[in-house]
């Protein structure tokens, strides 16, 4: 009887104290151990917001983390300070005028012409083949004179001048045949033809010819001793061996800036 | 008798200033090669050249803080030409050159009209060496630019060692200071810039209406506020 009261008092005791409940049920402990992983890293981040301020502390903790040392090397002391305002400061503040001023040059050097395109300087006559900024072939060309010609009895004029600006190659042509407008035969004091056929001019335009559209072309000559020289109604010519390399170096869509 | 030595003495001392100030180079004060335009400026003037520089078309800056002119296209220089200004007239004043100011101007007349052609006569043969297709006639080498704003820029090409083109010189060297001289009394800019004669044909050939022209350095006073790109 004692050893069953003394037994009793001591579930009870047991009970309220729960002391020995745990040896009896191990094995619903483990669970437990696998949580404790968890707080290191808690009880490891910890030690990482000490080192945040201008505490010279992190100088004197150089040898334990390298990480520091970096950190350390940008002056400004308080490096976590600018990176959580920043985002919300960038919208507000404005380029510093060095920013600006990079971001210009930057984006003006994205604007210049890339690749392969025609450069032709209609002050000099000359025609550059360019790959970004380097010349490729340089050539003598004949460009616009300038020169007027009226006609009073049809109310029209025309001024020869070679148009400046962007434009690219639309057509390429072998052998083309030139069509001669009303201009031709007004400058030559000569009467419009009537018949298509009479207007064709095959061997005129040279071997090859390159259209820019609006009827400017760039072609070849028959008269290569006046290149060089503004003596053209618009249209780029250039001499038969340039005009060969430069019709085979250039695509359709080729751009061609004319100044 | 002593009005009369004064007057003389006068006059020659002006064209002897004229003819030292011609030979020396008649705007020295204007002679600015190698000016380092400041951070702020060289942005500001990158602003005002970036839309032009997107346009794809060509455009010329004339710069006269460093005495050229140059070709640029899609921010790139093309093509730099050196130039000696010979003078700035501001409203008939003299002119200044104000570093940090950039104008941005449009072409609305290059001043010589163009030749007109004659067709010729079907009787009369034409003298291929004297073919204006084959064989046209110069360009001028003293032309005007008109702006879309109250600025002139005039080219005056020289052919070199002449002493007819010397003896211009000094009489235009003379002729600025006087207070009727070019610019005297008017309503805007003149700018003289002097250049070798081909060169001045080369200017003028490549010039279109409507291109851009972006001055640098131009003065301060007689520009408008709508002008000025500051």
């Amino acid at each position: 009887m004692r050893r069953l009261a003394l037994l009793l008092l001591a579930t009870l005791l047991v009970a309220a104290t729960g002391l020995s409940l745990p040896q009896e049920g191990p094995p619903p402990e483990p669970p437990p151990p696998s949580e404790p992983p968890a707080p290191p890293p808690q009880s490891e981040e910890p030690p990482a917001p000490p080192p945040t301020d201008s505490q010279v502390v992190g100088q004197e903790q150089q040898p334990p983390p390298e990480e520091t040392l970096p950190v350390a090397e940008p002056e400004p002391p308080p490096p976590s300070e600018p990176r959580a305002p920043q985002p919300r400061k960038r919208p507000k503040k404005p380029l510093t005028l060095e920013q600006k001023h990079d971001e210009l040059v930057k984006s003006l050097a994205g604007i210049a012409p890339k690749g392969i395109y025609l450069l032709i300087d209609t002050g000099t006559n000359r025609l550059y083949l360019m790959r970004n900024r380097c010349v490729l072939r340089a050539a003598v060309c004949s460009t616009g004179s300038g020169r007027f010609l009226p006609d009073p009895p049809r109310n029209r004029e025309w001024t020869f001048d070679t148009p400046k600006g962007e434009f690219k190659i639309r057509r390429k042509v072998v052998n083309p045949v030139w069509i001669k407008p009303d201009w031709a035969f007004i400058e030559e004091g000569e009467p419009i033809p009537r018949k298509q056929q009479d207007r064709l001019a095959p061997e005129e335009l040279g071997d090859y010819a390159m259209d820019l559209g609006d009827g400017y072309l760039i072609h070849g000559t028959l008269y290569e001793r006046s290149l060089g020289m503004s003596v053209t109604h618009g249209c780029v010519r250039l001499g038969a061996k340039d005009l060969e390399a430069v019709f085979k170096s250039v695509r359709i869509g080729t751009p061609v800036y004319i100044f | 008798m002593n009005r009369k030595v004064a007057t003389t003495t006068a006059i020659l001392g002006f064209l002897l200033g004229g003819a030292a100030g011609y030979l020396v180079g008649s705007s020295g004060e204007f002679i600015r090669r190698g000016h380092k335009p400041s951070l702020e400026q060289e942005t500001r003037r990158l602003e005002v050249e970036y839309p032009l520089a997107l346009s794809r078309k060509p455009y010329l800056i004339l710069d006269l803080l460093n005495s050229r002119l140059d070709y640029r296209l899609g921010g790139m220089t093309i093509k730099s030409l050196p130039i000696q200004i010979e003078s700035i007239r501001e409203r008939g004043k003299k002119g200044v050159l104000a570093p940090g100011r950039s104008t941005l101007l449009s072409i609305e007349d290059r001043g010589a009209p163009p030749e007109v052609i004659i067709p010729p006569d079907p009787n009369k043969p034409v003298d291929p060496l004297e073919d204006p297709k084959l064989f046209p006639p110069d360009p001028p080498t003293d032309f005007t630019l008109l702006f879309d704003h109250p600025v002139k820029v005039r080219f005056l090409g020289e052919k070199e060692g002449g002493w007819k083109s010397k003896m211009q010189g000094v009489g235009r060297a003379v002729s600025t200071w006087l207070p009727w001289g070019p610019g005297a009394g008017r309503k805007e800019i003149r700018v003289q810039l002097r250049l070798p004669a081909e060169r001045a044909q080369e200017v003028y050939r490549a010039l279109y209406r409507d291109e851009k022209v972006l001055v640098l350095g131009l003065g301060e006073e007689s520009l408008t506020p709508g002008v000025n790109a500051k």
